[in-house]
């Protein structure tokens, strides 16, 4: 069932006599949330944490005592035959482990069973192995009075515990994200009854949302970013300062979807960073061809924020009502938004006039 | 939050949007806390100039109900008071008895507007 532009030839005339309206909005009231998967799921995400926090502590504090190379490779027992610039193998290695971490949050964050928990142990283990090695370099320099001199020694064996680190990940991470409780019914695509609308008459709907956790998230790539680029930038290897500049912007980005607003006017459909002023998605009235309301399943829309997937565009917070809005060409935009229905009737009047 | 304007009324676009608000915020549709859209974009958004929502939510801001801030915009800092949310109330129940009786909402506002 879909709320479709009327005939043109059936003007919109003002509803007189009408009973009000009989379209009850559905309940949406939050479910409960399971309390041992939320512990679980928080926790798989801190422990996935963990190998970058341990990269960015080792920097921190070993990085002074470390000159401009770092001894890299070993043959044997003796003195290193191999180096590499110490900034910029630092640079390296946290792009792969933030990248790495990332990927593990997200599986750890999605209800996907046994491939959700492979991929975030899996995942987590490369970013502890990655991370491990260059401590594990990183550690055996500083202990020599020169990297040409530094001894492995017992540094490789650290590689072992990040590698493994992984398997905890995998054992906290539930495959069930979060889930609600009790899971309650999904299929609850509702047509919308178009706000009455008198001619000439201007409406502008606008409401607010966001997710806390994009703001946390936007805001430690951004810190992370800001440290990484001013210990590059300190140590003279500003050549990959690019690095930090790549993640400064990822963090940017994911905090620009921490607030956003979405507004339903003469210019049509749009959501709009509430925090940066940037737009994010629109929908013209005249490329309207219907707007329904439904419970957006970030696993049916490509998961959470701004994503793209088969269904169309979305921006979701989580397992939530919003507002669908089908274009002419067949393509869809989504939004999870605070009384959605009162959105989309705005939406259905105005593409309707 | 919705607001209406409908320019064929007497009733300035300014006051307009001043009451629009002022229901939402009766009605519960616009809640404490929250943050109203900047004069500019709401001015976009209903091809008025800047300066009328400028003027609403200066006459907002006099009348205690929203607080106007540099860089943080309009936010709603007081909710209705009780007599004039049961007024809304008995308001929004006329609407719905007229409309049980077949009289569109800008009808009735003819019969009130008869009545004083």
């Amino acid at each position: 069932m879909t709320t479709d532009r009327p005939d043109p030839s059936t003007p919109d005339e003002p509803e007189t006599g009408t009973a009000p309206a009989d379209h009850a909005p559905a309940d949406h009231a939050p479910a409960g949330v399971d309390g041992a998967a939320l512990l679980r799921t928080s926790s798989a995400v801190v422990a996935a944490l963990a190998p970058a926090a341990l990269l960015v502590v080792v920097a921190l504090v070993v990085g002074p005592r470390l000159g401009d190379t770092i001894a890299r490779h070993w043959s044997g027992d003796g003195p290193a035959d191999g180096f590499s610039g110490t900034w910029s193998s630092f640079a390296v290695v946290a792009t792969i482990v933030a990248a790495l971490t990332a990927v593990s949050i997200v599986a750890a964050l999605t209800r996907r069973g046994r491939p959700s928990r492979l991929i975030a142990g899996g995942a987590a283990s490369f970013a502890g192995l990655a991370a491990c090695t260059w401590v594990a370099t990183a550690l055996a320099t500083a202990a020599a009075p020169t990297p040409e001199e530094a001894v492995a020694g017992w540094t490789p064996a650290l590689t072992l515990p990040g590698l493994a680190w992984g398997v905890v990940v995998g054992w906290l991470a539930t495959g069930s994200g979060v889930r609600a409780l009790p899971d309650e019914e999904l299929d609850d695509r509702a047509s919308v009854r178009p706000a009455d609308l008198r001619p000439g008459e201007r409406l502008a709907w606008s409401g607010t949302t966001g997710s806390p956790v994009f703001v946390v998230m936007g805001s430690v790539l951004m810190a992370l970013a800001i440290v990484v680029g001013v210990v590059l930038f300190a140590t003279g290897a500003s050549s990959v300062v690019v690095h930090a500049a790549v993640l400064f912007l990822a963090g940017a980005a994911v905090l620009a979807l921490g607030r956003v607003r979405l507004t339903v006017d003469r210019r049509g459909v749009r959501l709009v960073s509430a925090l940066l002023g940037i737009r994010l998605l629109r929908v013209r009235l005249a490329d309207v061809a219907g707007v329904e309301t439904e419970t957006l399943d970030p696993l049916s829309w490509g998961g959470w924020g701004l994503r793209v997937s088969k269904r169309g565009t979305a921006y979701v917070t989580g397992r939530r009502p919003g507002i669908v809005v089908r274009r002419r060409d067949g393509s869809a935009v989504a939004v999870t938004i605070d009384d959605a229905e009162s959105a989309a009737s705005v939406a259905a009047a105005l593409a309707a006039r | 939050m919705l607001i209406r304007l409908d320019p064929a009324s007497e009733m300035p676009l300014a006051d307009q949007v001043v009451t629009q608000i002022r229901r939402g915020i009766a009605d519960g549709g616009i809640e404490i806390g929250e943050r109203l859209p900047s004069a500019r974009d709401l001015a976009a958004a209903l091809a008025i100039n800047m300066h009328t929502v400028l003027r609403a939510y200066d006459s907002l801001r006099t009348s205690g109900l929203i607080e106007l801030r540099r860089g943080r915009g309009a936010v709603v800092i007081a909710g209705a008071d009780a007599p004039t949310t049961a007024l809304y109330d008995a308001a929004a129940a006329l609407v719905r008895d007229a409309a049980r009786l077949g009289i569109a909402p800008a009808d009735l506002a003819t019969i009130i507007r008869g009545m004083t």
